[in-house]
């Protein structure tokens, strides 16, 4: 297996990055989110009557003096943003020219969670197959990068995917809230509709990382072949032509749009990671544009 | 099962590459896709670890084993294992196998041409034997695979000037024959006078006898004898004509002496046998040859070749009361000066060579006498004593290789009663013809030969009166043969004639050196020396051999063969047929056509193979 490769210097242009908090929702620990609980925040948020045992230092004395009334200020509560990392090592994950996506998938788990970090909010990275494979988190400052990278460097691929087991498995740990990142290929991942589902019914934040190769569209097969599937070992004999390919690339876009609907429909994020696209540039430019970062 | 090109099966490695390449093939076709699901809808799944798709892969490869076997025994030739053949060729080289037939070719030319079309036909691993059918059979080539050999003793094959004796030759090709070895025995001839039922029943052997006739049959004229003889005015040339198909032709018979003509005659060829008499005077010595130009189409026969005897008048006493049977014998060689006398008058002085007492005593024996027969009577020096006549039978002992003997058919001799003689111990006798035990003729030798003294003695012991001898043909031979021996020692027949393919007794001019002989070509002729005799074993041509460089032995071939007629055509068309010798020729076990065919096949379905499956297999990944 390639080795993952990661220049931090190239993470100098993500300085400036952090996550738009969304509709997720956010850990109790104070953080730099806005968010719409009442607080300790400096942001103010709004009046209301002062009743018996409110803090005398929050009534607002200038209402007073006009309304003969008391009335406390209320703030926001600033809190943290919970981003969890969920990348996929299965097989499938290994195929890719000129690196894998399992590379690819790997820099933009780092990217990402740089700027979580970087941003304040604590980060989980999970590396997942059939299983849980690496776990690492809670993480806070930048020293958790290291730990990031490390966990990812250590997760071994292979396997299956299993998408729904996974979620269920964070969500036994309570770990489903916040912005969930999923780097996934979502090749072999069987009824990843209802892992998506289960993400969302705790009010998480999804961003769906959908990361393909060309040859995951069928680039360079021609003739009879005998195709085997990486991680179940099922073979099929295909006579490639130009028509069947044709046919086949239309089955694979049908399904990624699928995908990509999906999470459109919920308002939730999506994002095409292609293997041969800088991961800087879909951090920066993509996400970006796609109002996840800011 | 044999293979004709047994090298082929080193192609037969190339089954390693064909396997590694499919399993190469097999290995690269597979690839390994990251998803299979929406392939799945596109194709068909394969379980991978069933005995179907196991044995569905394995199709492929066993089919391109199979082409490749297939191929490979196309190429090393397959025929059907077969025993060892050997096939024994005969040649005849008799006289009669120099005629030219109408084709222009001799019929040796045409035995040879037959004979090597048909080695080229044999089984290359079968053996080949090549045998010279002559007066007596030679055995060229021993049985060997060696084509070239065989080819070349084929070739080397001429015809001689001789009789073949083919019974001869059948009895030692059956030497052979090999038990354990089919073999086919051939003979190529003209069978000119040969009995072809006789030579068939001879042929005792369970070897396949095929007989290949030679030649037409074309007429001939032939001189069957020749010699000189003396007549009442010298010495005559006399030679015997005889033909067959020319009946009535006039033909030129000419004589020439040392090489020049000298005389010629136009004769008519009779139907039984001519005779042609020469009246010339003839040098003692001188080589003279008769041909006849009969314009057929053997040659060979049509010349005769003889060598003026060294003759001299023989000098004969005969001592007799009188005898005129015997007188007349002995008076009917012009040559002989005979000499009549009584008992009394035998002395010393006369100059005689052979001295016959006739049943009469005489009191001495005078010198200078070569030779002395004594007929009936005892001799004066005491050798011999005869007692009374006793009965005896038929004749039963001879001596057939004595010159007394030649041309003596013994059998005929009709002796009633013998005269037993008392025999002295300083004589050593031998029995020349005996009656069961009883002795009849005899020659006696002294037991101490005294230095000088030569004299032959020779006694018949019985009486001449009493026996018709004197009315027989037997008689004037076995007198003049008698006469002769005590004479020269040799029989004048014995010395006149040679006959081609017989060995020459050579006599020696120089005592411890060894003869030189050359033959009528010219050509030097080995001489076998056996301790005190020199023989001429090659006679094979007709002509003069020079001893020594003179001319001393006429070898004449004498042969009627050329006058016999061939076998009829239908008589031998069963026993011809060169297709009968098995195997004729190398029988392949697949038809050459089919194995091109399925060479091409291979070939065919190899490429469409590569180009159908190879050139789309792309490696990705």
């Amino acid at each position: 297996m390639p080795a993952f490769t990661f220049n931090p210097n190239d993470l100098h242009c993500l300085n400036r990055l952090v996550f738009i908090s969304g509709r997720g929702s956010f850990d109790e620990a104070l953080g730099g989110h806005r968010s719409r609980k009442i607080g300790e925040g400096t942001d103010f948020l709004d009046f209301r009557p002062y009743t018996p045992g409110d803090d005398f230092r929050n009534v607002d004395w200038n209402v007073y003096g006009r309304l003969r009334q008391l009335f406390v200020r209320q703030h926001e509560a600033p809190r943290q943003l919970s981003v969890t990392l969920l990348v996929d090592c299965s097989r499938s994950m290994v195929f890719g020219v000129p690196g894998t996506k399992l590379q690819q998938a790997q820099r933009v788990a780092c990217a990402l969670g740089f700027v979580a970090l970087r941003g304040g909010d604590r980060v989980f990275g999970v590396a997942f197959a059939r299983q849980i494979v690496g776990w690492a988190g809670p993480l806070m400052g930048m020293r958790g990068l290291h730990n990031l990278v490390a966990m990812l460097e250590k997760a071994p691929a292979g396997g299956t995917a299993d998408l729904l087991g996974t979620l269920q498995q964070m969500r036994a740990r309570r770990r489903c809230r916040g912005l969930i990142i999923i780097i996934s290929d979502f090749l072999n991942v069987s009824r990843w509709d209802e892992a998506l589902h289960l993400a969302l019914a705790d009010g998480a934040q999804v961003l769906v990382v959908q990361v393909l190769d060309p040859l995951d569209r069928g680039v360079g097969l021609a003739g009879n072949l005998r195709l085997r599937d990486s991680e179940s070992g099922q073979q099929v004999d295909v006579k490639v032509d130009p028509r069947r390919l044709a046919q086949y690339q239309q089955s694979f876009e049908t399904a990624r749009e699928a995908l990509e609907d999906f999470c459109q429909h919920r308002r939730q994020y999506y994002l095409l990671a292609d293997t041969r696209t800088n991961y800087i540039e879909l951090v920066c430019q993509v996400l970006r544009a796609k109002a996840v970062l800011r | 099962m044999i293979w004709g090109f047994p090298a082929a099966f080193y192609f037969a490695a190339l089954a390693i590459p064909v396997v590694a390449a499919f399993f190469y093939r097999r290995f690269a076709r597979v690839h390994e896709v990251p998803a299979l699901a929406h392939w799945l809808e596109l194709g068909r799944a394969t379980d991978v670890h069933s005995w179907s798709s196991w044995l569905r892969r394995l199709l492929t490869l066993l089919v391109q084993l199979l082409l490749l076997l297939a191929l490979v025994l196309a190429l090393a030739d397959p025929a059907p294992r077969r025993q060892l053949q050997r096939t024994v060729i005969i040649l005849d080289v008799g006289v009669s196998m120099q005629t030219c037939d109408a084709t222009g070719c001799a019929r040796i030319v045409a035995a040879r041409e037959q004979a090597l079309k048909m080695v080229a036909t044999l089984d290359p691993d079968g053996q080949i034997a090549v045998l010279q059918a002559g007066q007596c059979p030679v055995l060229l080539a021993s049985p060997t695979r060696d084509v070239r050999k065989v080819r070349a003793a084929i070739a080397a094959v001429e015809s001689l000037d001789l009789d073949s004796d083919l019974l001869t030759t059948l009895t030692t090709a059956r030497a052979l024959v090999a038990a354990d070895v089919p073999t086919d025995v051939v003979l190529f001839s003209d069978f000119a006078g040969v009995d072809l039922k006789g030579l068939r029943a001879s042929w005792l052997s369970p070897a396949h006898l095929l007989l290949v006739p030679v030649g037409q049959d074309m007429p001939d004229a032939a001189i069957t004898n020749m010699w000189t003889e003396s007549d009442t005015r010298g010495r005559r040339v006399v030679a015997l004509l005889e033909q067959r198909g020319l009946t009535n032709r006039r033909v030129s018979v000419v004589l020439h002496i040392n090489d020049d003509a000298v005389a010629t005659q136009e004769v008519v060829l009779k139907d039984s046998v001519t005779r042609v008499e020469f009246r010339t005077p003839l040098a003692p010595g001188a080589t003279y040859d008769v041909v006849v130009h009969a314009d057929d189409t053997l040659s060979a026969d049509d010349r005769a070749y003889g060598l003026v005897p060294q003759y001299e008048q023989l000098g004969i006493c005969l001592v007799t009361d009188g005898d005129p049977v015997l007188e007349r014998a002995l008076r009917a060689d012009p040559n002989v000066r005979l000499r009549v006398i009584g008992a009394a008058e035998l002395n010393s002085a006369a100059n005689d060579d052979v001295v016959i007492v006739d049943h009469v005593a005489i009191p001495v024996l005078p010198g200078a006498v070569r030779g002395w027969l004594f007929l009936g009577v005892g001799d004066p020096q005491g050798w011999a004593k005869p007692r009374a006549a006793a009965p005896c039978g038929l004749v039963t002992h001879w001596a057939g290789a004595h010159p007394l003997m030649a041309d003596v058919d013994p059998t005929l001799l009709r002796i009633p009663a013998a005269l037993p003689f008392d025999w002295n111990a300083a004589a050593k006798v031998t029995e020349l013809v005996s009656a069961n035990m009883v002795p009849l003729i005899v020659e006696a030798v002294p037991a101490a030969p005294a230095p000088g003294a030569a004299a032959r003695y020779i006694y018949w012991l019985f009486d001449l009166q009493q026996t018709d001898l004197a009315r027989r043909l037997t008689f004037p031979l076995l007198l003049w043969n008698t006469v002769d021996y005590l004479a020269t020692g040799e029989t004048e027949h014995a010395e006149a004639s040679h006959l081609t393919g017989i060995p020459l007794k050579l006599q020696r001019r120089q005592p411890a050196v060894a003869p030189v002989v050359q033959g009528p070509d010219g050509r030097r002729i080995p001489v076998k020396t056996n301790a005190d005799v020199d023989l001429l074993l090659d006679t094979s041509r007709a002509g003069i051999y020079r001893q020594d460089g003179e001319p001393a032995y006429a070898v004449n071939l004498f042969s009627r063969r050329g006058l016999c007629p061939l076998p009829a055509p239908a008589e031998l068309a069963r026993q011809s047929d060169l297709a009968q010798i098995q195997p004729t020729a190398w029988d392949p076990w697949l038809p050459r056509p089919l194995r091109n065919a399925l060479l091409g096949l291979g070939v065919l379905v190899g490429l469409a193979e590569w180009l159908l499956f190879h050139r789309r297999v792309i490696r990705i990944g």
